[in-house]
């Protein structure tokens, strides 16, 4: 059995990119274009991962993150950060703490998919992965 | 005003003279207009207006209640008045400055109030070589009283603004640069290397589906935006490189030139260069940037004597008065002179890239960072006989 993955990015060819990356490694995914969808999909507690954006409408990337954390019915899975390539080490160092890590975009086709590996549990990773 | 009073006096006599507004003042049918025929203007108005137009600054008069217009050239030019026509002649002064009227219209009245006054920084439209810019002046209303001894009209002089206003205002202007760096390598590059992977990978991954003619265009699809994305990064990075301070210091130029020509030397080992250095002397500037400048060249120098049997570069320099002058010759591919013009243009490029490689980015850069240092850059060439470039820095 591999992952489901929850994705919540606003960008659709980003989105488009991840989604197709991760299928071709046989993970399941879901989408969400908005902090709000995004939060009530993960509630729902079917993700084993959720990647999400740090710039969406309405409920930004860490307020997504928070509001999951402090929520009664999360069921904790990790969460990692889609950054700009433009972020700085401070930047990147304020979201320890509300994500678990970071994957920089733009989205790299070559180390995309072994980049979310560590975050999975050993039993659930794509066995090309 | 007591036009009852008023003595004809031939305008011919009083507004002589052949500039395009003077001439429009008199050919100008202002019977029609609240001012009424130029024959019965008051002498304060005569008075007001021969200053005006004597100011050799941008100067108006705005009188009597409607405001009408009377101003020297250099006010009509900064209203686009090309030198023709001056159709704001008599019109409403508040007409011609509608964007910027309701900040100004206190300090206007106050004038029109017997009180001089002065409204700074004003940021207004005006006409620079046939575009309308935002600029800021300041603008100074004085009072001018007419034979009533009430006031008539409002002399307008337009200044240009306090050095600290200029400041504040290309600190604007940096602040919306970077902002539009951060839009070009955020907004546009990302999308795009998105859409080189995509098309990468369909072609990759699915090609035993694709007929030939589509492969061949997806490719076309990625390489367009592969090239639009580098492109993207290099006007950032000169943009950057370009803003950046400068941190002089003394720096060994003979030091600098001879370890770049090692570094160009290991990456093309198999190529046989004669590279000649002569005296090198130092200047004061900043290493980085001053290595950047002539690595740009220098690799220049490699690449394009590729395909001579001999290649041979040669590196001087000397003192000129205040500046060294540097000399980067080498025996290659060179160019035509008529095109020198567009060699240090971003993205210009001399041959076609399939000849060789390269985006057109470096000489621009070079010369940006050149001129940064006080210095300027030129070059000298003929096709297939090599190019000389020279640069001057303050020494």
């Amino acid at each position: 059995m591999s992952a489901h993955i929850l994705i919540i990015e606003d960008n659709e060819m980003s989105l488009a990119l991840a989604e197709y990356l991760l299928r071709r490694e046989g993970y399941t995914t879901s989408t969400a274009v908005d902090g709000d969808t995004g939060v009530s999909l993960a509630l729902e507690n079917t993700a084993d991962l959720i990647l999400c954006d740090l710039d969406l409408p309405s409920m930004d990337g860490p307020e997504v993150a928070t509001a999951l954390r402090t929520h009664a019915d999360w069921r904790a899975v990790p969460i990692v950060a889609f950054t700009a390539a433009s972020m700085n080490e401070q930047q990147r160092r304020s979201l320890v703490g509300t994500f678990d890590g970071c994957i920089a975009k733009p989205i790299d086709p070559g180390s995309f998919s072994s980049a979310i590996i560590p975050y999975l549990m050993p039993t659930l990773r794509a066995s090309q992965g | 005003m007591r036009w009852d009073e008023r003595k004809e006096v031939n305008p011919a006599q009083w507004l002589a003279g052949h500039d395009f507004i003077r001439e429009s003042l008199r050919s100008t049918d202002w019977a029609t207009t609240p001012l009424g025929p130029i024959e019965g203007w008051p002498q304060s108005l005569r008075t007001a207006l021969g200053i005006c137009l004597q100011s050799p600054t941008p100067c108006c008069l705005a009188w009597g209640p409607g405001r009408s217009q009377l101003y020297n050239q250099a006010y009509a030019q900064l209203c686009g008045e090309a030198g023709s026509a001056a159709p704001a002649l008599g019109q409403d002064f508040a007409a011609t400055w509608r964007e910027a009227w309701p900040s100004m219209r206190s300090s206007f009245e106050c004038a029109q109030r017997a009180a001089p006054s002065l409204l700074g920084n004003q940021r207004v439209l005006i006409d620079r070589q046939g575009t309308r810019e935002e600029a800021i002046m300041t603008f100074s209303f004085v009072p001018v009283c007419d034979e009533s001894g009430g006031v008539g009209g409002v002399l307008v002089s337009l200044l240009d603004p306090e050095p600290a206003a200029l400041r504040l205002e290309l600190d604007r202007a940096n602040e919306e640069l970077k902002q539009l760096g951060y839009t070009l390598s955020h907004d546009l590059r990302s999308p795009l290397r998105t859409l080189e992977a995509m098309a990468h990978m369909v072609v990759t991954e699915h090609s035993p589906q694709l007929p030939g003619d589509a492969q061949a265009l997806l490719n076309q699809i990625a390489r367009g935006a592969k090239k639009l994305a580098d492109r993207i990064d290099a006007v950032s990075r000169v943009s950057r490189l370009t803003r950046a301070p400068l941190s002089r210091r003394r720096v060994d130029v003979a030091t600098l030139v001879g370890s770049l020509v090692v570094e160009l030397r290991n990456a093309a080992p198999e190529r046989h260069i004669d590279v000649v250095l002569g005296e090198l002397p130092e200047i004061d500037g900043d290493p980085e940037l001053l290595r950047l400048v002539f690595a740009n060249i220098l690799s220049n120098a490699f690449k394009f004597t590729r395909k001579v049997t001999q290649a041979r570069i040669e590196v001087t320099g000397q003192r000129q008065g205040q500046h060294v002058v540097y000399y980067i010759k080498d025996n290659g591919a060179g160019f035509e002179m008529q095109y020198a013009g567009k060699l240090f243009g971003l993205f210009q490029r001399m041959h076609a890239e399939s000849e060789f490689e390269g985006a057109g980015v470096g000489l621009a850069l070079a010369r940006r960072l050149v001129e940064r240092h006080g210095g300027t850059i030129r070059a000298e060439a003929r096709s297939n006989e090599g190019a000389t470039f020279s640069l001057a820095l303050p020494a």
